[in-house]
Parts: structure tokens; sequence; C-alpha cells
């Protein structure tokens, strides 16, 4: 499908993407520019969006007032428990159910496969009641274990999985390699670019997860970024400055990273869409 | 399909040690085989049952009972779920979540899909560029664009109400009046999602043969007619399940409403003000975790589960390829 | 590759994580919550060196939720058996954390009846009293004043020196200092009812003579003729061309410390939310307004600290309390965060007269539970719809009925 290449259709097409460019991204520069101003000039109207008075003194105030550094290592933390743990599972369950046959194969596959329709806010409340008895509330693996079994990683392994040949891996046995050692040299390696679809997907749904923290977490020790953050805001209500100062910093990470890893990130997101 | 399970006899214990030789000698190879199935299987299995079957069952177990939490849990059967049928705030929350959905998601599919085809269009420059700023809002982090958007949305001092007056538009008092509320956080939950969308439209794009578009340019055809022809229906399964992730998202909607009607002294469960923003999980939180009636926030949260299937069921009939992504 | 890097990162995150809280820790720590407040955040900060100083064994430990969250993460994280120590709550909250056995009794120790009924007003440890036994101890008072910005005031053609006296002075000269932009939207508020609570309950405590919730009927009474006629007032205050303020002007926002609007009705703590947020405003504090033809009543609430009835550091967790209510707590309190002290000695310490004075006409609050939301959804219902004032009192009522009858349980 393509469009026509005569000028007034790219005329038009340009000035659409552009045009509509403009609000996707006016929050992010009066974001950032505000994030440098005093409070007097946030509020102003007509907004200045190059500060007429730069400061830093929002971010020095940020790191004073909150243990954002803490929040930032708990998000990353959880997000490499849930990262792995995820990887780890589903790689390992894909295996299981594209290249063995075992009695209630498909059965299990179907079970867990349902669990799709079950969203996560029917399992929170007993998950809470759980990690009271699990004494996990308010730890870094009470915000992590209620995502480390995640039903589409593992039919996006399988799928993967599948398209691997049956005789690489006979013949890997034939040649005497254990199953544990045949998954890790012969089946993981063909996987890595769905693995990184996968971790990039998991990451950026964990990395924004609000609602469970919300509730499992109560103390610093194992507040995320996005929770501290909406704690801090309430707290500091009226501190609009501070808030953009904490909203940059809240953000910066992953578009760093985006602007690294953009193809896995752009895979990640079409290869599997449903989000938790 | 048929395995060809090696001959048990041919592997040797070798690098495996003796550890696991003694099973070895006793099974047969499908036995082994399965056995190491479930060996892989083993730790999606342990948590499949610890975070989403047991819970699953406690949550129905905990919906026929009614439990304050700091009282006595008392059986009640269906009574949580009649309560339900009466109460204001559940067919408040239900009708906040059903405008969200109809709003936000015909208006992700009508900007994505044409930015989309746009950016799929082979002379396009620039594509990584537009591309990326479409996508940006996908990856920040909800919280912090919320509490960004809020501040743009202030009636008096905000930069959307400024445009607008330059515009010569009304300027409506944005998240401070029931009526407008729910209209800025719908704004949000679009912006959030174009990007997402976008990209799915775009990897359907490309698994469209080139050749099918061709043969349709040669037959004379309008590069309209080949869109409404060619393009849209041979779209068509990448369409369904942009929507149907869409309408599940929007079922579940939290943090955008809850940070964008967070503070001010209002001393109450977000999803203000006069509940016009209260969307169907905001609606959970509040009834299981602020007034912590677990047993009746339980019954709620399988009304929101059986609409989530219901979705999911209208989509199967729509592809009719089950699991087929 | 920069996917094994990745992996290779998060397999090293993974073996530092568990590692990480275990920091070492003195042999005892004392978890206390109470929720955020810009001013007392930093007296608090400041006592907690003081005591970890006088008692090197002991940690105190800080957690300040936002006022929004922070009984429902309190209350959950008490019956999840993982509570802090110590806790901050409200008078209308005593009766639902005791009847729940949260909390534990005060000893002997710390403080005796006799010591209490002698060293504290009475009304300040009254709710927090069963029978003989106490369980909880009070800092500081907050009555309500009301700031007016001078500056904006004699803007307005009025003296920040002859305050109103009365609603209908201060509606009048709310409306004088008032201002609209050209479409209507106001963009400068004669008074600031950000702080519902605090307004609402200036007029409910004066205009209705009994109790506004009777605790031993169970229910609100603030639907009879004279809680009517309060929320009447608001609807002056809230609705059509004449009112002084709006939920839709700077939604949320601090609008009198924005220098947004020249009157308001707030506790004297907000003294020091001042001097963080904008030191530069110059103020007068005159009492809050009474009704026409009575006396000036004005509505008195206060917090108690109480220690967790499963805290396994009682002794450690009473000492930080009597610390906190101690003179030298009191007046930490008093000289950094700006209420009143709960011990009348110390209030010739009050420099402010209007301050010292309003504690005279206290009428302490009788609300029960958390219920304010009912009234604060109240407030905001009669300003941003036009349903008829009695309509939506009713229903309030009825609410706080429930409300009520579910904290007493």
């Amino acid at each position: 499908m393509d469009l026509p290449a005569r000028p007034a259709v790219k005329i038009a097409v340009y000035a659409l993407l552009t045009l509509g460019a403009v609000p996707m991204l006016v929050p992010f520069v009066w974001m950032v520019s505000s994030a440098f101003k005093p409070l007097p000039e946030v509020m102003r109207i007509p907004p200045t969006w190059i500060p007429a008075h730069p400061t830093l003194a929002n971010f020095v105030v940020l790191f004073a007032q909150l243990p954002f550094a803490r929040y930032f290592l708990n998000s990353v933390l959880v997000a490499a428990m849930v990262v792995t743990g995820v990887l780890v599972v589903s790689a390992m369950a894909g295996y299981a159910f594209s290249k063995f046959r075992f009695p209630g194969r498909d059965l299990l596959f179907v079970a867990m496969l349902a669990s799709l329709m079950v969203p996560f806010q029917v399992r929170m409340i007993p998950l809470y009641l759980l990690s009271i008895r699990l004494h996990l509330t308010d730890t870094l693996p009470g915000v992590a274990f209620p995502w480390l079994f995640d039903a589409f990683g593992i039919f996006m392994m399988r799928q993967f999985i599948q398209t691997i040949p049956t005789d690489l891996i006979e013949a890997a046995r034939i040649d005497g390699a254990g199953e544990v050692r045949i998954f890790w040299t012969v089946v993981l390696p063909l996987i890595r670019p769905a693995l990184a679809a996968l971790g990039i997907f998991t990451l950026v749904g964990n990395w924004e997860e609000f609602l469970w923290p919300l509730i499992v977490t109560s103390s610093d020790s194992s507040r995320t970024i996005p929770v501290g953050l909406q704690r801090f805001s309430e707290q500091y209500m009226s501190n609009i400055h501070w808030q953009m100062a904490g909203a940059t910093v809240a953000v910066a990470p992953l578009i760093v990273a985006f602007f690294f890893f953009q193809k896995q990130f752009i895979q990640g997101i079409a290869l599997t869409g449903l989000r938790q | 399909m048929t395995r060809n399970t090696p001959p048990s006899a041919g592997r040797t214990v070798g690098a495996r040690g003796a550890a696991a030789a003694v099973p070895r000698v006793v099974l047969r190879p499908s036995v082994h085989h399965a056995l190491w199935a479930y060996g892989f299987l083993l730790p999606a299995l342990v948590l499949f049952v610890l975070i989403v079957a047991y819970p699953l069952a406690w949550a129905a177990w905990l919906s026929v009972h009614d439990w304050p939490f700091f009282g006595v849990k008392r059986y009640v059967g269906l009574g949580n779920y009649l309560r339900l049928a009466g109460d204001p705030l559940f067919w408040q929350s239900l009708r906040v979540t059903v405008t969200w959905t109809a709003g936000v998601v015909p208006a992700i599919l009508v900007i994505s899909l044409p930015v989309a085809v746009f950016l799929n269009a082979g002379w396009i420059r620039l594509r990584a560029l537009y591309r990326t700023v479409y996508f940006i809002p996908v990856i920040t982090n909800a919280v912090a664009v919320a509490f960004v958007w809020r501040w743009m949305f202030d009636p008096t001092f905000g930069i959307v109400n400024w445009a607008l007056g330059m515009l010569g538009l009304g300027r409506p008092a944005w998240l401070a009046d029931p009526r407008w509320a729910l209209p800025a956080v719908m704004v949000v939950g679009v912006w959030k999602q174009i990007g997402q969308a976008m990209v799915l439209f775009l990897a359907g794009l490309q698994t469209i043969p080139q050749d099918f578009v061709d043969a349709a340019r040669i037959d004379g055809a309008s590069p309209r007619q080949v869109f409404w022809k060619i393009t849209l229906p041979l779209l068509n399964p990448t369409l369904v399940f942009v929507v149907v992730i869409l309408v599940i998202n929007a079922f579940r909607v939290f943090t955008i409403p809850y940070v964008m009607s967070a503070g001010g002294l209002q001393a109450r469960t977000p999803g203000g003000p006069l509940d016009s923003t209260r969307v169907f999980v905001l609606h959970i939180y509040d009834i299981a975790f602020q007034r912590f009636a677990m047993g009746y926030g339980a019954a709620n949260a399988f009304v929101l589960m059986l609409l989530v299937i219901a979705v999911t069921l209208i989509q199967m009939r729509l592809i009719q390829r089950p699991f087929e992504y | 590759m920069r996917v094994r890097a990745l992996w290779i990162l998060c397999a090293a995150l993974l073996l530092v994580a568990p590692t990480l809280p275990a920091v070492a820790q003195p042999p005892v720590t004392i978890v206390h919550w109470q929720h955020f407040h810009e001013g007392r955040a930093n007296a608090l900060r400041g006592l907690v060196q003081v005591f970890e100083r006088q008692n090197p064994g002991i940690r105190v430990q800080t957690d300040l939720p936002p006022y929004e969250q922070y009984f429902a993460k309190l209350l959950s994280s008490l019956a999840a058996g993982t509570g802090p120590d110590v806790f901050q709550i409200a008078m209308e909250n005593a009766e639902q954390f005791i009847n729940a056995g949260f909390l534990a009794p005060v000893p002997a120790s710390v403080a005796t009846p006799e010591f209490i009924r002698d060293n504290y007003l009475s009304w300040t440890t009254e709710r927090f009293r069963r029978g003989s036994q106490y369980y909880g101890l009070p800092t500081d008072v907050q009555h309500l004043v009301m700031y007016i910005n001078d500056e904006l005031a004699r803007e307005a053609g009025l003296d920040p020196a002859k305050p109103p006296e009365t609603w209908d002075d201060l509606i009048a000269a709310a409306r004088r200092a008032t201002k609209r932009d050209a479409a209507g939207n106001i963009v400068q508020a004669g008074l600031d009812t950000r702080y519902r609570w605090a307004v609402y309950s200036s007029l409910l405590y004066q205009y209705v003579e009994g109790p506004v919730i009777d605790a031993r009927a169970r229910r609100a009474t603030y639907d009879s003729p004279q809680g009517i006629a309060a929320w009447k007032v608001a609807e002056t205050l809230l609705r059509g061309p004449g009112a002084v303020d709006s939920p839709r002007f700077l939604p949320g926002q601090r609008k009198w410390e924005f220098r947004r609007a020249v009157f308001y009705i707030n506790h004297p703590v907000n003294r020091s939310v001042i001097a963080a947020l904008a030191p530069d405003i110059k103020y007068t504090i005159a009492p809050i307004p009474r009704v026409a033809g009575k006396k000036l009543v004005v509505p008195g609430h206060h917090w108690a600290y109480v220690v967790n009835a499963k805290s396994r550091n009682v002794e450690a967790a009473w000492k930080w309390v009597s610390f906190l209510t101690s003179r030298t707590g009191q007046r930490t309190w008093m000289k950094n965060a700006g209420d009143l002290p709960a011990t009348p000695s110390l209030l010739p310490e009050e420099p402010n007269a209007v301050v010292r004075d309003s504690l005279r006409f206290v009428r302490p609050v009788d609300y029960v539970g958390v219920c304010d939301p009912i009234r604060n959804d109240l407030w905001d219902a009669i300003a941003l719809t036009t349903t008829p004032v009695e309509q939506l009192v009713r229903a309030a009522a009825e609410k706080e009925n429930a409300c009520v009858a579910e904290a007493l349980k």
C-alpha cells in the first residue's frame, strides 16, 4: 500500500503529520521548560517556552525532598526481577509447549492462555491478602511477584520456538547434549530477538505500573518511581515547578533508553501489544 | 507431529552426572521426555497456580462473602451482586468507563491509522523522526505526564485554555468541572496510546503484499479504491486486534484518571469532581482499599472480568482464529 | 551486543537486590507516621534529631503520606500487621481505633491519668479516654483564624486593621475583593475556600447550637433548619454572580499563598506554610467571622499521638511519644509549626493575641469517623451544580449517618 507521490498529496501529508506532532510534543516541551523555571514564571500566561530566569533549584529541591535515587533504584530492581522472571519462565514454558509432547499439554496451554482474559484487578484483592500472608507487603519482591507469570509471554515464546526446526534439537540430542544444555545453547540463542522484544515490552509496562505498588508499598524502601512521584505531587500540590522537575527526571530514563534501543522498542510493542 | 525420541541407551550418563542416571534407567523414553517437559514447565505452573488460579478462586469465594476487613466474614450468596445493581456509584463508574471507551478508542483509531498509512508511504522522509514523536508518549511514565497535563488544563493559567483563548474558543474549567473533567482526562488517554496503535498498524501494513497493490493499480484502481478495497480488508485482523487491545485497556484504565483528579485537599479517593472521572477500576480500588469492603470489591471486579471476557469472545468470533494474533 | 549487556546488568542487580534493605540498623527502630504537612514536616525533622541525640539506642524512621492517602494506608497496614509503631490520628477517629483494639493504652510510667488531667486542655484528651485509661496524647490544637492579605485588601479599598466581624461583613468585603475577567471567570478570589473543611466547620459550629454530629443517636444533624442556614451561607459564597470563590479557579491550588485570594480561613499552623511558600506576603490574622447577633464560636480540632497495640517496641515508642508531647516537644510545635500547644501553661508564649484569644472561644468539633469527604463533596456539589441546597444537604446527611454508624459499630 502506497500513497501517490503527487506534490499535493505530499504537502498535505507532511502538513498533517507536522500539525499532529505539535500536541504530541508540547507537554514534553512545557514540562522540561517549566522544570527550569521559578514558580511565578510557571504560572505566567502567555507562557515562556525558554525560561526567562533559568534555575536548577527545582532539581536541587527535588533530590533533597524526595529520596528519588531510592525510588529509581527500587524501580530498576523491580523491573529487573520482573523482566528476568518473565523471560526465564516464559522461555522455559514456551519450549515445553512447543517441542515436547506430554499428557495435559493442550489443556494446560489453554488454561494458561485463558488467564489473559482475567484482568489483574480481579486478582488484585486476593493478591494483596496473599502478600500479607507471605509477608511481602512493602517489600520489593512483593511489588514484583504478581507480574512474574505472563501468559502472553508464554504464548509468544511458544510461537517463536515452534519456528525452530525440530531436527536441530534432535541433532543436539543425538550428539549427547542434555536437555538443559539444548535449551541453553540451541533454543535460547535462536529466539534472542523475541526475548529482547518481550523484555522491552515487559519493562515498559512494569516501569509505569502504578496501581499495585500504590496498594502494596507503605515506605520509601519499596516505593517505585510512579508511586513516589504521585505522593510527592500530592504533598506539594502547589509547587508545580517541583512537580515538573520530578516529571522530567521520571520520564528521562526510558526516553534515553528508547533512543538506544529504538528498534527493539518498536518491535516489542508491535509483537506484543497487549499491555498489563 | 511424531517425534523420534533418541534411544535412551544412546544417551550415556556423560555430562549429566550420576544423579540423572537414577530415574533414567527405569523410565521409558516417552515418560522421560514428558518429565523433562514438566521440568521446563514447572516455574510457570507454580506461578500460574500461585498468582493466577488461586487468587482467582479466592476472589470468587470473596465475592459471595461480606467481609469488612476489620469485621467478621459472612456468607451472603449473591448479596454483593444484588447490592451492586442498586449502587449508584457502580452505575456511575460503569457509565464513566463506557464513555471513556466509546470516546477514546475511536479517537485513537481515527488518528493512528492515517498516521500509519502516511508513514508507510514509500516516499516519506524523516519516517523515524515522525514515528518517534508519535511513539514517545507510549513509553513515558503515566503518572509524570498526567500531572504535566493536569497543570496544562488549569482553567486560568494552563496553556490549553491559553491556546483556546487565542483561537477565540470557550475556556472550560476542565478538571474542576464535572462536565469537562472526563473529556480532559480522555484527551490524555488518547494522546498516550496513539503511538501504540500506530506501531501495530505499521506492522500490519507491512504484511500486505505489495504485489496485490501493484496488480490493482495496473488494473486501473485509484489510490482511494486500493485503500478501501484492498488495504483495509487485508488490515482487518490488525484492526480487530488493535480495537480489542484498546477496549480492554479502556476497561482497565486507572492511572491517568487517578492522578489527574487527585490532590487539592479533597480528602477523598480521586475520581472527582463529584465522581465524574470515577472509572471502573478506581471504583474497585475505592471499595477494596479505601473502604475495605473486600467481598463487595471482589464482586465488582468480577463484573469487570465479565466485560473483558465478552470483548475477547466477540473478537474471537470476528477473526475466527483464536489465539492467532 | 547491547542486549547481552542488559542481561548482565539484570543479573547483577538481581544478585544485589536481596542485600540492599538489610542496612545495619541500631538496636531499636521506631516507625512513625503522620500525614504530610509542610510546616509540621520540618518541625518533626528537628524533633527526631533531638530525640535521637538524647536516646542513642533508638532510631525514629518517619513516613509522611499525603492526607488523601493517609487513613487508607494506615488502616490497611494495621490490618496487615505491618503498621507503624507510633502514628497520629485525629480526634474523630478515636472511637473507631480504640474499639478496633489498634491502640496501646498510655502506661502510667509515661503519664498518669492525674498528670493528663492537669497538664492538657480537657477537650484534647477526652475522646481518647475509656474510664480512667487514656489511649493517646495530644500535642497541639487546631482552631481556626482568618488570614488577610494586607496588600490585596487595601487594593480593594478594605482596611486590614478592621477585619469583617460577621459573615455578612465578610461576604460584602470578599465581594469587593473578588476580581473577574471579561468572561466573568474569577481571577482573584475574595475568600480562598480551598480548605473547605475550615469554612464549613466555621459555619456549622456557629449556626448549629446542638451537636452537629450526634454520636449517641449516630446521626448528622446538619440538615436541621440551623444546619441548612449554615450551608445557605456556603451557597452565597459559591453560587451565582456574587460568588467570592469557585473550585473552578486554580483547582486544588493554594490561591491565598499564590496571592490570588484576599481572605482565608485556616489553622494557625498555616503560618509555617506561608513562611515556606510565600514568605513576603504581609498579612493580618483576625478572628473568624461570627453569626450576627451571636457570640463568636471557634471550631477546635486536635490530633493525638498513639502507639500501635501490636508494636514490638512499645516502651521505646512511648518514650518517643512522651518526648513529642512534653513541654519541649509542644514548644517546638508551637514555634516551628505554628499551632497552639495542648498544654495551657505554654499559651503565654504565643506572640499573636488573636491566635491566643480565639482559643477561649473553642467548641471542639464532634465529627466521627473518616467522613470529611462527604461534607467536602457536598461543598463541591453546592459550588458546581444548581441542585437546591436543601436537597444536597439532606442527601449528604444521610450518607454521613451511614458513615458515623460504620465508625461506631
